[in-house]
């Protein structure tokens, strides 16, 4: 079963290009794209609409921007890490910045891995064809989804 | 009169005249016309005349010239019958020489009582004489020494009332002694200070211990300058104290200096608050800019490179060569942008953050950096390093950062078609330790190299080589953020460039 992949990021060219990267690296997880912290929250909480899992399903792994209109990337990390049922939802942080302080700070927070967005399509797709390789392919997830998020 | 009566009278004569003979003082007897008639073992030590050469002189060979004028009241007062007592004069000597001396003149009387002579009895008193005019000079010099002094100053008595001020004291206060003495100064005090000073002053007057204040006088225009006033007891060889010595020290000067410094200082703190305070929220505006530049510069930068390179991908096989050429330009200067950012971001954090420092093995980090770049390991280039390389006190990430940015400068500067061999290389230089970079590179004409570590400087043709004008303002921040410093020599034959920092060796 192809899990679902949750891209919080509000720059639609960056969507554009994530999908594609994805596309490209063969990567059949079907993606679900909030553009900002509180919807993902309201996304991994299942507020709303969101209620729906057969419209949004709960996803395995989620790309998470840092910067991020109303609640910001670690506000977001900050609130799953303090959510019992989240504690196993893989969660990359995926932002053009490389300083040291934000990538400190995801790791305090609970991030399961750092990326820095590479600057050319080129390196995305690798990015995007390593990533499969490991936690997509190989990497065991939890079952976060049968234990129900309210 | 019988034998004995007689023999008693004899006796008593000769004894008298055994008394008048050991006498120190002078004894001599004249006339009315004061003509000597006895002279004494007395008078001839003291004037040196012996009796033989003065009985039958006038008495007025032992006078001064100037005092002539005495001996003729003195024969008048003798024949009335009246006595001279210890009348203080001077007399001469036979070598001419004045001594002072003592007086007493007794009438002599015959039966009858008539006035016949006069007895003199003289007395050398230069002893004490010269000893009350060395205390009288030795009083005047201090007198005058107290008067010449920059300082005021004055006697009291051991109850404390002024006997004595010397001149500065009227100079300054404009007064008087008859306005001053006693406790007359108390005029001059200040009202706000008076109270205090007496009740001190008085204390010491008590306990005999030195007395010390600091308080305003009034001169005599009016306004009131500031005084160290200090005063010691003197005391007799009975430890009882005769008077007081006091001085009065102008110090408004030193307290005005002392004042205007608090002041400065006072000052100084308050801009360098504010100035703080306008440099820490300069660091925040950086900071807040540095992380927009992060987070957003880089976005559509991404997008352009992203979306070129995407229509490349899809529609390349529809567009001419030169479409194609277009947009292969777009990718490689977006790609260009992104390198920009991303190393000023370096150099101003590098300017900004705080740096944490330890001994860094300079080995060890060498064997890191060359595994992490393709370029700078066989086939492709050559790294060895000659002997130890020891290690330095140091930011590891930041030195990490400037050696990575050597070593890829001294791989990528060299001609077409030469394999790049880098050489590596430490020595001691007193408490520092400078690692050299000596590679096989084009090298640098010697007139660029003072460009060479500036911000944007490139000296190379871009055309040829790529860089972005940051990397060597990248090593030469963070190394003298390290406390350290950078440099590089060429002598035709590739380039050596040079780091020192201080060295982490505890023995050297």
């Amino acid at each position: 079963m192809n899990q679902a992949i949750l891209l919080v990021e509000d720059n639609e060219h960056d969507v554009f290009l994530m999908r594609r990267a994805l596309k490209q690296a063969e990567i059949q997880n079907p993606v679900y794209v909030v553009s900002d912290g509180e919807q993902a929250i309201e996304y991994l909480a299942g507020n709303g609409e969101y209620k729906q899992r057969n419209l949004y399903p709960f996803p395995a792994l989620v790309f998470l921007d840092l910067k991020l209109p109303f609640k910001d990337g670690h506000e977001v990390l900050a609130w799953i890490r303090q959510e019992a049922e989240l504690d196993e939802l893989v969660v990359v942080v995926l932002s053009s910045s490389d300083e040291p302080s934000d990538i400190a700070q995801a790791y305090k927070l609970g991030a399961n891995s750092y990326l820095v967005k590479p600057p050319s399509l080129g390196q995305l797709r690798d990015l995007a064809k390593s990533f499969k390789w490991y936690w997509l392919k190989y990497n065991q997830f939890a079952e976060c989804e049968a234990k129900g998020v309210k | 009169m019988n034998v004995s009566e007689l023999t008693q009278v004899e006796n008593r004569d000769s004894w008298l005249a055994a008394i008048v003979e050991s006498s120190d003082d002078a004894i001599i007897t004249k006339d009315l016309n004061g003509i000597i008639t006895s002279w004494n073992q007395g008078a001839q030590r003291i004037f040196g005349y012996s009796a033989e050469e003065v009985i039958g002189k006038p008495v007025a060979i032992l006078i001064p010239p100037d005092r002539q004028n005495e001996e003729p009241g003195i024969l008048a007062r003798l024949r009335n019958g009246q006595r001279i007592d210890h009348y203080e004069t001077v007399r001469q000597r036979k070598d001419g020489t004045l001594l002072d001396i003592s007086l007493t003149v007794s009438p002599l009387r015959n039966a009858e009582g008539k006035v016949v002579g006069a007895s003199k009895i003289a007395r050398d008193i230069s002893v004490r004489k010269q000893a009350q005019r060395a205390l009288r000079e030795s009083e005047e010099r201090f007198r005058a020494v107290v008067d010449n002094i920059p300082q005021m100053a004055w006697t009291s008595t051991q109850s404390g009332d002024v006997t004595w001020y010397n001149r500065r004291w009227y100079e300054y206060t404009g007064t008087t002694f008859e306005q001053m003495k006693g406790r007359g100064w108390i005029a001059i005090h200040h009202p706000e200070h008076l109270e205090r000073v007496v009740a001190k002053f008085d204390e010491s007057l008590q306990t005999g211990r030195v007395w010390e204040d600091t308080f305003p006088i009034r001169g005599k225009d009016g306004k009131y300058r500031w005084f160290l006033s200090r005063a010691v007891p003197i005391r007799d060889s009975a430890g009882k104290i005769q008077l007081w010595f006091g001085t009065n020290t102008d110090v408004t000067e030193q307290r005005e200096a002392r004042e205007a410094l608090a002041r400065s200082h006072d000052d100084l703190e308050k801009r360098v608050t504010e100035r703080t305070a306008s440099l820490t929220e300069a660091i925040a505006q950086m900071e807040e800019f540095s992380y927009s530049v992060s987070h957003d510069l880089r976005a559509p930068v991404r997008a352009m490179q992203g979306y070129a390179q995407a229509t490349l991908e899809d529609y390349g096989d529809i567009l001419h060569d030169q479409g194609r050429e277009y947009l292969n330009h777009i990718v490689r200067s977006a790609e260009r942008m992104d390198r920009l950012v991303r190393d000023l971001l370096t150099y101003s954090r590098l300017a900004r953050s705080e740096l944490e420092l330890q001994p860094v093995s300079l080995d060890r980090l060498v064997r890191d950096i060359v595994s992490h770049y393709p370029e700078m390991q066989q086939p492709k280039a050559e790294i060895i390093t000659r002997g130890t390389l020891h290690s330095v006190i140091a930011h590891e990430p930041s030195l990490t950062q400037a050696l990575s940015n050597l070593l890829s400068n001294a791989v990528k500067f060299v001609a077409p078609g030469v394999k790049p061999e880098v050489e590596l290389y430490s020595e001691q230089q007193g408490a520092r330790l400078r690692l050299w970079v000596h590679d096989n590179g084009i090298g640098i004409k010697p007139e660029y190299r003072g460009r060479l570590f500036g911000l944007f400087e490139r000296i190379h043709n871009g055309k040829y080589y790529e860089g972005t004008g940051i990397g060597l303002a990248i090593v030469r921040k963070s190394v003298e953020r390290m406390g350290g410093r950078v440099g590089m020599e060429s002598n035709g034959k590739g380039s050596k460039f040079w780091i020192e920092l201080p060295s982490a060796q505890t023995d050297s």
